[in-house]
């Protein structure tokens, strides 16, 4: 109701901040923003259906920001993460106070020029340097808010995200990138954009070489005490080296890394565009519950895909698209342990515990526009899309110090199948003030019965620079492979999953006047058949045993599957406000969101915060000075993602956080071509909402949790030189 | 390239038995496509939406501190298309519906033509005999933008093209699309060329060609 409340006053601010004879000027004209993700073709934003936020790669370079997840963070309307922790990942990430625990992008649909890059074996997509997208080549990134299966299929439920790239007019000739923050990381790239003739046609080509090497920073986790060894009946072993103390926590200092070498290459040539990637990223895995400060305890996941569409015309009525990709993507985590209770093989001191994952996917989109009165107004596109998939992991357990492995593979299943989606979307734009927008997709898994995704917009455009808009829309997310056919440890594959469904429906007013913009949204999203893990009660552990799931109950053990669980019913508003003065150099801009979330269970949802958004101001100062540049991201106290089945003496929280980052940026006059960056980045809060280390719910000796912390000051310097 | 993409989608890998028949006519069937293809059209990039660029063009033409006096009461403008070219006549169309839905242009009424570019000689009776203000050309006209530059220079009126990349070679006005918002584009040669004279204001918001 508050949220509700909030959103009929900003709706009320926004149609009355000016007159609604407003002019549309010419900076008006030239603030609008054009998407492509919201119905797979360009249109202006302010009607395309759904919130739309573009963030341009001169947004990146001016606000000093270098993932994805803080693009978002810094500068989009209604979609936030968690906030950054000292190992610069930024966990899962939500929008409209919905972030759901154990998330890992899975909730958003990631597109790198229109390729999807969510893997079916987690179902995650990385927001981080893990995304291994080098952000000099990003012409801009669209964040379009609302479930967005009706063209995409699974996993756009909270949106889709769409990164374009430059094409090689804007990432003309050669560049070479230096940057580091320091005492903590570098970052080198080397890109380089060309036009050129090709078998006596005009081609061009952009590529980006991006290698990432964190070395730091080292910082201090509180002491877990883990108590006496049920096993040894000594105090438990934290370490492979040091005595066993039963303590788990202190200084990080050699398992805090990362590196990220990665690619990204676009060739286009007429209607024939070529996409392709590769990128791998290794990091430490410094709050696993493993043993403590190992630098052996890592992460490794390598991704490579290939895009290639061919785009050309039947007649002027007739548009034809053909895309066919190609996706590789696997995973290697490495834990050392040395506890007793969970190391207890005969001569192995220490547990090694490895787990892989790999997945392939492979498939072909056709698409036809239909223009029926040859201008634009009344356009009909249907698509079809077919994919192969193929997903397996297994985990294996050998003597660290010996490699010898101490018990078979557990956790191990290859599933390979074909996935099916159509589509269907009318656009229809009778008069200048109306636009209509309306489609469906059917997707057909064989896992579960087939899923239709509809959508349907309105958009007026009642006075210039006003713009109304409704959207009514449906989405899902196919359970992953992990979900549905892992069993391993306590966990039991589960014997059916149904798909996670969202629908959403959402109102907007937008104006515009000159280059200052306001918008609000209201918006109400109701989610169901939400997958998370459920113990099993006696009588269902019974049943696994007869249905042969499970070989036997083995004493004192709680088991668990995934299961459809409990829906959310999600409601808020939005208010967003950019603004400027064009002969000045001066920009600045506000959103904001209030948002409720109640799971049905009436319990608070861990992570959702029920308000956050950004501020910032950018100056360009005159002449040859910098460009001066302050961003601001806030997340009001969010509950810790174990904090409702930790059974912790009080309910944790992640206090408020707001985040400061400062950024000065301008060429070096003597050097033709030299540029630089530099800034600094300030989190007022230490701690975010993931509990970490090996406690993850209250015992005798631990009534609280560590909760995975924020480097708190951090800065950064960069150069740039284009040859 | 095509048509050995439909081969690699469908691969003969699979052929054989009953399902891979399937795939495999599939296959050919797409080659078969593809080959078509080619002969038929290829899509130019139009990178700004063209319901956005006739509402620029209605705005910047203001600027030109020569249109009033050349267009007089009403802006006339000629749209070209490249004749046997789908993609170029599918734009052109759509300019002339996106201008059917303008109410004016540089504050004036306006009326709107649409033909093939047939020519340089063409091209400059056109303009001359019907006083046309603003000549709009479309993708498909790579070729004969040189000539188009020349044949309009020394007249009187206002070039813009759909395609950003037309307006180093000679057309006084595009828009280009960057971080996702148009730009302007002006060859400031070439508009002296045409007398079009854009206040200093308006060459402040876009890359000027000299």
């Amino acid at each position: 109701m508050r949220a509700a409340s909030f959103g009929c006053v900003l709706a009320m601010l926004t149609a009355f901040a000016w007159p609604a004879a407003a002019q549309e000027d010419l900076d008006t004209l030239l603030d609008q923003t054009v998407v492509t993700a919201a119905s797979k073709s360009a249109e202006v934003s302010a009607t395309a259906p759904g919130t739309s936020t573009v963030i341009t790669g001169q947004d990146l370079k001016r606000f000093g920001l270098h993932t994805l997840a803080e693009a978002v963070d810094f500068l989009s309307l209604g979609a936030a993460t968690s906030g950054r922790d000292v190992t610069g990942d930024k966990g899962g990430l939500g929008a409209r106070g919905v972030q759901l625990a154990g998330d890992e992008g899975n909730h958003f649909l990631l597109l790198v020029n229109g390729h999807s890059v969510n893997e079916p074996l987690a179902g995650s997509a990385r927001f981080d340097r893990a995304a291994g997208i080098p952000l000099e080549m990003v012409d801009r990134i669209e964040v379009v808010l609302g479930p967005g299966s009706v063209l995409y299929g699974s996993n756009a439920m909270l949106g889709v995200i769409n990164v374009v790239t430059k094409s090689a007019k804007d990432f003309a000739g050669t560049r070479l990138v230096l940057e580091s923050e320091l005492l903590t990381s570098v970052r080198g790239m080397a890109g380089a954009g060309y036009r050129f003739d090709l078998l006596g046609k005009p081609a061009e080509l952009t590529l980006g070489l991006e290698y990432y090497r964190r070395f730091g920073p080292k910082f201090d986790l509180d002491d877990q005490d883990l108590g006496i060894d049920p096993l040894s009946f000594q105090p438990t072993r934290t370490t492979a080296d040091g005595p066993a103390t039963g303590i788990w926590g202190g200084r990080i200092s050699d398992d805090s890394f990362a590196e990220a070498p990665s690619a990204l290459l676009n060739f286009r040539q007429g209607d024939l565009r070529v996409s392709a990637q590769a990128s791998l990223y290794r990091a430490g895995l410094p709050y696993a519950a493993a043993d403590f400060d190992d630098p052996d305890n890592e992460q490794l996941s390598r991704q490579a895909w290939l895009d290639v569409s061919y785009q050309t015309l039947v007649s002027p009525a007739v548009e034809l698209t053909l895309r066919g990709y190609g996706d590789t993507h696997d995973t290697t985590s490495q834990l050392d342990v040395s506890r007793e209770g969970l190391c207890f093989y005969l001569g192995a001191e220490t547990c090694r515990v490895t787990t892989v994952g790999a997945s392939r996917w492979a498939g072909a989109e056709f698409r036809a526009a239909l223009d029926w009165f040859e201008d634009g107004t009344a356009v009909t596109l249907v698509g079809f899309d077919g994919q192969y998939r193929y997903a397996g992991t297994k985990r294996d357990t050998e003597d660290e110090a010996t490699g010898r492995l101490v018990t078979n593979s557990t956790g191990a299943f290859k599933r390979n199948d074909f996935v099916f989606g159509a589509y269907a979307q009318q656009s229809f734009n009778p008069t200048r003030w109306l636009g209509l927008n309306a489609g469906a997709r059917i997707d057909k898994d064989p896992r579960f019965p087939a899923v239709v995704s509809p959508r349907a917009a309105v958009s007026f455009v009642p006075w210039e620079g006003g713009t109304l808009k409704f959207t009514y829309a449906e989405a899902y997310r196919a359970p992953s492979y992990s979900e549905t056919e892992l069993t391993v440890g306590e966990r039991l594959a589960p014997v059916s999953l149904d798909p996670e469904r969202v629908r959403s429906f959402e109102g907007s007013i937008e104006q515009r006047a000159g280059m200052h913009r306001v918008r609000s949204v209201v918006f109400v999203t109701r989610w169901r058949e939400l997958v998370d893990v459920r113990q099993l009660s006696d009588a269902e552990a019974q049943r696994a045993v007869a249905d042969g799931r499970l070989a036997f109950i083995a004493p004192q053990t709680e088991y668990e599957e995934f299961r459809n669980v409990d829906g959310i019913d999600n409601y808020g508003a939005s208010l967003g406000y950019d603004g400027g003065l064009s002969d000045t150099g001066l920009l600045w801009g506000i959103n904001l969101t209030s948002a409720i979330a109640e799971p049905d269970s009436g319990e608070e949802l861990a992570l959702a915060p029920h308000y956050f958004g950004n501020a910032r101001v950018a100056y360009d100062l005159p002449d040859d000075l910098p460009q001066v540049a302050l961003g601001a991201f806030f997340l009001s106290q969010r509950l810790a993602d174990r904090g409702l089945t930790g059974g912790w003496a009080e309910r944790p929280y992640a206090p408020r956080q707001l985040e400061l980052r400062a950024t000065v940026s301008g060429d070096v006059p003597p050097v033709s071509g030299l540029s630089y960056r530099v800034g600094a980045d300030y989190s007022v809060a230490k701690e975010t909402p993931f509990v970490v280390g090996p406690i993850q719910a209250a015992t005798p000796e631990q009534r609280t949790p560590a909760l995975a912390q924020t480097d708190r000051f951090r800065a950064f310097i960069g150069l740039e030189y284009k040859l | 390239m095509c048509a050995a993409m439909g081969l690699l989608l469908f691969p003969p890998a699979l052929r054989g038995r009953r399902l891979a028949r399937r795939h495999a006519l599939g296959g050919v069937g797409v080659a078969a496509l593809c080959l078509l293809l080619p002969g038929i059209s290829a899509a130019e990039d139009v990178s700004v939406p063209v319901g956005l660029q006739v509402k620029l063009l209605a705005k910047v033409a203001a600027y030109d501190r020569n249109m009033e006096e050349r267009a007089g009461s009403k802006v006339r403008v000629l749209v070209l298309q490249a004749k046997d070219d789908a993609n170029s006549e599918r734009i052109a169309q759509r300019i002339v519906s996106a201008l059917e839905r303008q109410p004016k242009i540089a504050g004036l009424e306006h009326s709107r033509s649409r033909r093939d570019y047939a020519g340089a000689k063409q091209l400059i009776k056109a303009v001359s005999d019907e006083s046309f203000d603003i000549v709009y050309v479309t993708p498909g006209l790579e070729e004969e933008i040189a000539e188009i530059r020349e044949a309009l220079s020394g007249l009187d009126v206002l070039s813009v093209s759909a395609v950003a990349n037309h307006v180093p070679d000679g057309i006084v006005l595009g828009f280009d699309l960057s971080g996702g918002k148009p730009k302007l584009q002006v060859n400031l040669t070439q508009a002296k060329e045409q007398n079009v004279a854009f206040n200093s204001s308006l060459l402040k918001l876009a890359k000027v060609y000299r």
